[in-house]
């Protein structure tokens, strides 16, 4: 149970800066998701927190506390990694117990508290093998137990899923979850799924090079995102990006692209940016499930265009779409029985406040650029 | 790499093969055997390798201990200067003593040092380093050797347990490298993991790498182990002094030298050779496997 | 919650500790000795008296009035050249033939590494025993076959074969691993390939197995012609020399100037580290030659 709050952090390895000054407040039971590419900085973030990295410059505080010169062990953090970490030469319950033993616990409380929680994890019947001889989720419920046998403050993990087979990963993600919600401890996930995150988080920090891009609960990442970098990074499959034009008409907003029209409502987009302007090149952006064949609202009705049928997968979700229109390509996904064939031409809608729009320089939502966010910083 | 060979080409293969093995042994048979022949016999000469004492086993005119009359003289000597019949059980003792003790530091000192130059992090570890890679190549061991007596000499440790520090002190750095090296392959993460769970820097090393480093530190044991046995030059001038402080394969070969009047003690050598020999070539037929490794392993690095 | 501030020391300190042991014996034995050395090669002392700073006299002694120094130098070379010339080809034959899948070949390995298990001062023993004139095996196996026994050790030409072909016996098993590795490290697919390409046997060799064990050739035989240039022990047990210098090489030789020996008193300490000084000159620029020469061989995967 911990509150961590991060001020101007920063991280520097010899020439490459990993961290950017960043801030970032961690709540007390969140259960926050690191998310980005490789080498975006977040294992770096994992790290810096966990107390094995020390930060170039800035301070980590827990409920208040500077951490800085205090190790890991002394933090009351536990992490699971994604190679799962554990001791080869070491059977299932001596990993368990080590670090109760680096405690001094006595051998009576360890046997006790191991038991414990290997029933928890649903290990006890296989306390006396070694890890080469158990299965991937096996043990990566060996690396949770072991983390969770201290009660930390703070748990941490690093791309737990990655080296597991899919269906293994469904189990313990799953699992990951119903443990947060049970132990009812702070949680920094970091993974580079977007799914992922999307599923276990309370909230997400996207990274981008060292820096935060946008912190917010999924629900706000996936529908106000703040920039194309984010738009793009979530959701799947991936947002489309259109290269549009923008005019003022009649004090209206009307972005055309895919050689249609749209009049955007007022929320999307403040006055001041277009006013006044007559083909402003923007970038319009809409999510493949956002597009309808048939409309499910009046708006929707109302915007419509023909687009030629390219290419369809059956990918159990939805019928992934390759369309094309006014000389663009782009993907929507349909409902599954959809009736719709190759090399067809149908009418596809779209209701207009489903379109987020960026400005084209700094690629920033146009929402962000008026209100710019109060907890994150380092936007470009 | 394969090869279709016809049968004769095999046979002559086998042949040579074969010839090459004989001749590797005869030095070591006729050792044997001779160890087991009275001294007279072994002058007289003859091809014959067979101790007459041998034949005489069956015909009943000898019994087992006249066969071993040569071993029971040599361990039984009252001890002092070899060149009467020395006290070899005790020789036996001493290099066994400064053998596992000298193992000892390696291991000890070998496996720490390369844990801390592979995860470690300090001031002036780069050039540390390069002065172990440095003397790697200029050490040559019996060059420096004087010098390295004056030192013993001054500091007052030429006794077994000094010569034991001084075998690990000139053992070079290969031993580190290897170690170094084999370190390399165990997985970060689990020094993260380690200390997250409670291991400072050297618990570390304690708890995790040196039980994961056993593979390498049992054939670095081994090597060692074989080299401070079969030494000679260093022991041989550290401990003449002392009477009774005598390795193995020094008293051996003062057995060569001394001999008393005229005639050197064959007999008494060839036992106390098979002495020195034997235990070595039962540790490699035992593990044969991992002296072949070691071996190679250092050497074919780049 | 125990605060420590400055954990980051902690660490470096227990760095610091392990790392003391392999340091503290590099510095006292490898370190300081060669320092010793490369001070005094310019002075001259004699263990007792004065030390005087003398410049480079101890150099020009060492080149202008050192015969039997040279001498030793002479036969070193002509030990190095001869012994290899028969141990390196021998080695890399058996190699090629064990890397091959002959039934026994684990076997046929074993017994031909064995020699090297054994002290090299005890081949020193075992071979002159073999070699002795009077009941020496190898003469009694000569009087058997009707010739002559040859006075092996009193001549300086056949106690330097002799020297020759202990040596031989000692390593070949060794180098002969060290090519068979080199070997296996040569992927088999480009045999196959050959062999579809209609590549006899021989011409496989030559085209794909020599040039391909270049590095591992190249750095076998330096490490065997340096390991030979250094020999010490199996000298001084087997000839010490004798006769009259005739088997004398450079570590023997200083060795004796250090320590004096029958018939020649200890030197001045100056004067034999400038001879040591010398030596690993001479080795250096072997090596130095030696690489120069052989870098083609050396670079075959550039």
């Amino acid at each position: 149970m911990a509150e961590i709050r991060l001020e101007a952090l920063k991280k520097d390895f010899d020439e490459v800066h990993a961290l950017r000054s960043l801030d970032l407040v961690i709540r007390d039971h969140e259960f926050m998701v690191l998310l980005g590419p490789s080498g975006c900085g977040k294992t770096t973030l994992l790290r810096l927190i966990a107390g094995i990295e020390k930060p170039t410059d800035g301070r980590v505080c827990f409920d208040g506390e500077d951490m800085n010169g205090i190790e890991p062990m002394h933090r009351n953090v536990a992490m699971v990694f994604q190679n799962f970490g554990l001791y080869p030469h070491l059977n299932v319950f001596k990993n368990i117990a080590f670090p109760l033993q680096s405690l001094k616990w006595k051998p009576d409380a360890i046997e006790a508290k191991v038991k414990e929680t290997a029933e928890r994890l649903d290990i006890t019947h296989i306390l006396n093998r070694k890890p080469r001889q158990l299965s991937g989720g096996q043990k990566q419920r060996t690396a949770l137990a072991r983390a969770m046998v201290r009660d930390p403050a703070v748990f941490l993990f690093d791309e737990p899923l990655s080296n597991l087979d899919p269906k293994m990963r469904v189990e313990i993600r799953d699992l990951i979850a119903e443990l947060h919600r049970s132990l009812k401890t702070t949680f920094v996930y970091v993974t580079h799924d977007q799914g992922e995150a999307m599923q276990l988080a309370d909230r997400i920090v996207v990274m981008e090079e060292g820096m935060i891009r946008q912190i917010g609960t999924p629900a706000e990442i996936y529908n106000e995102p703040n920039s194309v970098y984010v738009a793009g990074f979530v959701g799947n499959p991936q947002m489309n990006f259109y290269a549009a034009r923008m005019s003022d008409r009649d004090g209206e907003c009307v972005v055309k692209f895919m050689g249609t029209e749209f009049t955007v409502p007022k929320s999307l987009i403040p006055e001041e940016q277009y006013r006044n302007e007559s083909g402003k090149k923007i970038i319009a952006a809409v999510r493949p499930e956002d597009f309808r064949l048939i409309p499910d609202t009046e708006e929707a009705a109302k915007y419509h265009f023909e687009a030629a049928v390219r290419k369809i997968v059956t990918m159990g979700a939805g019928l992934y779409t390759e369309l094309e229109a006014g000389g663009v390509v782009f993907t929507a996904v349909f409902q599954n029985h959809t009736e719709i064939a190759e090399g067809s031409t149908v009418t596809v809608h779209l209701d207009p406040s489903r379109i987020h729009l960026f400005d084209s320089e700094s690629k920033l939502s146009v929402r962000t650029l008026a209100r710019p966010e109060v907890t994150s910083d380092g936007t470009l | 790499m394969r090869m279709r060979m016809s049968i004769p080409a095999k046979i002559v293969l086998y042949t040579f093969l074969v010839i090459v093995v004989i001749i590797t042994f005869i030095p070591l048979f006729y050792t044997l055997t001779a160890s087991f022949k009275t001294n007279m016999e072994i002058a007289g000469g003859g091809v014959n390798p067979f101790p007459a004492t041998f034949a005489k086993l069956f015909t009943g005119d000898a019994t087992i201990a006249d066969l071993f009359d040569n071993y029971i003289q040599v361990f039984s000597g009252n001890g002092g200067w070899v060149g009467t019949k020395g006290n070899f059980f005790g020789y036996t003792l001493n290099s066994t003593f400064v053998s596992l003790l000298t193992v000892f530091f390696v291991v000890l000192f070998t496996s720490m040092s390369a844990y801390v130059f592979q995860r470690g992090h300090f001031p002036g570890q780069k050039f540390l380093y390069w002065l172990f890679l440095a003397t790697m190549f200029i050490g040559a061991g019996s060059i420096t050797i004087f010098p390295v007596l004056r030192i013993t000499t001054k500091v007052g440790i030429n006794n077994l347990f000094g010569l034991a520090i001084v075998q690990f002190g000139t053992a070079g750095a290969s031993n580190l490298f290897l170690t170094m090296g084999y370190i390399k392959t165990i997985s970060t993460e689990l020094d993260q993991a380690a200390r997250i769970d409670g291991c400072s820097f050297f618990s570390t090393w304690w708890r995790i790498i040196l039980p994961l480093s056993k593979p390498i530190l049992g054939t670095i044991a081994l090597i060692t182990f074989r080299g401070s046995w079969n030494n000679y030059l260093l022991p041989s001038l550290m401990l003449a002094k002392s009477q009774t402080a005598t390795t193995l394969v020094v008293a051996v070969v003062k057995l060569q030298s001394m001999g008393g009047a005229g005639a050197s003690q064959y007999n008494l050598m060839m036992a106390g050779t098979m002495l020195a020999v034997m235990p070595m070539l039962i540790l490699f037929i035992a593990m044969n496997r991992t002296f072949v490794e070691g071996i190679t392993a250092g050497a074919v690095k780049g | 919650m125990k605060k420590k501030r400055k954990l980051n020391t902690v660490r470096t300190i227990q760095s610091y500790l392990m790392i003391l042991g392999s340091v503290t014996g590099l510095v006292v034995f490898v370190v300081i000795p060669l320092v010793w050395i490369v001070r005094f090669c310019l002075f001259s002392y004699k263990g007792w008296g004065s030390i005087k700073l003398v410049g480079f006299e101890n150099f020009i002694r060492v080149f202008e009035r050192s015969p039997k120094y040279w001498k030793a130098v002479l036969n070193t070379f002509i030990f190095a050249f001869g012994k290899l010339i028969v141990e390196i080809p021998l080695a890399l034959v058996l190699a090629f033939i064990l890397a091959s899948r002959l039934k026994g070949r684990s076997f046929f390995r074993a017994v031909y590494f064995m020699p090297s298990m054994v002290s090299v001062a005890i081949i020193g023993v075992i071979f002159r025993y073999f070699f002795t004139h009077q009941g020496g095996v190898i003469n009694e196996f000569i009087k058997l076959f009707g010739g002559e026994p040859v006075m092996w050790f009193s001549n300086g030409t056949t106690a330097m074969i002799v020297i020759m072909i202990a040596s031989i016996w000692q390593n070949f098993g060794i180098n002969m691993l060290f090519f068979m590795t080199g070997l296996q490290s040569i992927s088999p697919d480009l045999y196959e390939a050959a062999s579809i390409d209609g590549a006899s046997n021989t011409r496989q060799f030559f085209t794909i197995t020599i040039p391909l064990l270049g590095p591992v050739l190249q750095m076998v035989l330096m490490n065997a012609i340096l390991g030979s240039l250094k020999v010490t022990d199996l000298v001084l047990t087997l000839t010490n020399g004798r006769p009259a210098g005739e088997t004398e090489v450079m570590m023997t030789y200083i060795y004796k100037t250090f320590f004096g020996a029958e018939g020649m008193a200890a030197q001045d300490y100056g004067y034999g580290s400038a001879l040591t000084v010398v030596t690993a000159l001479i080795l250096g620029v072997v090596t130095i030659i030696y690489l120069r020469t052989t870098k083609k061989s050396g670079e075959v995967y550039s």
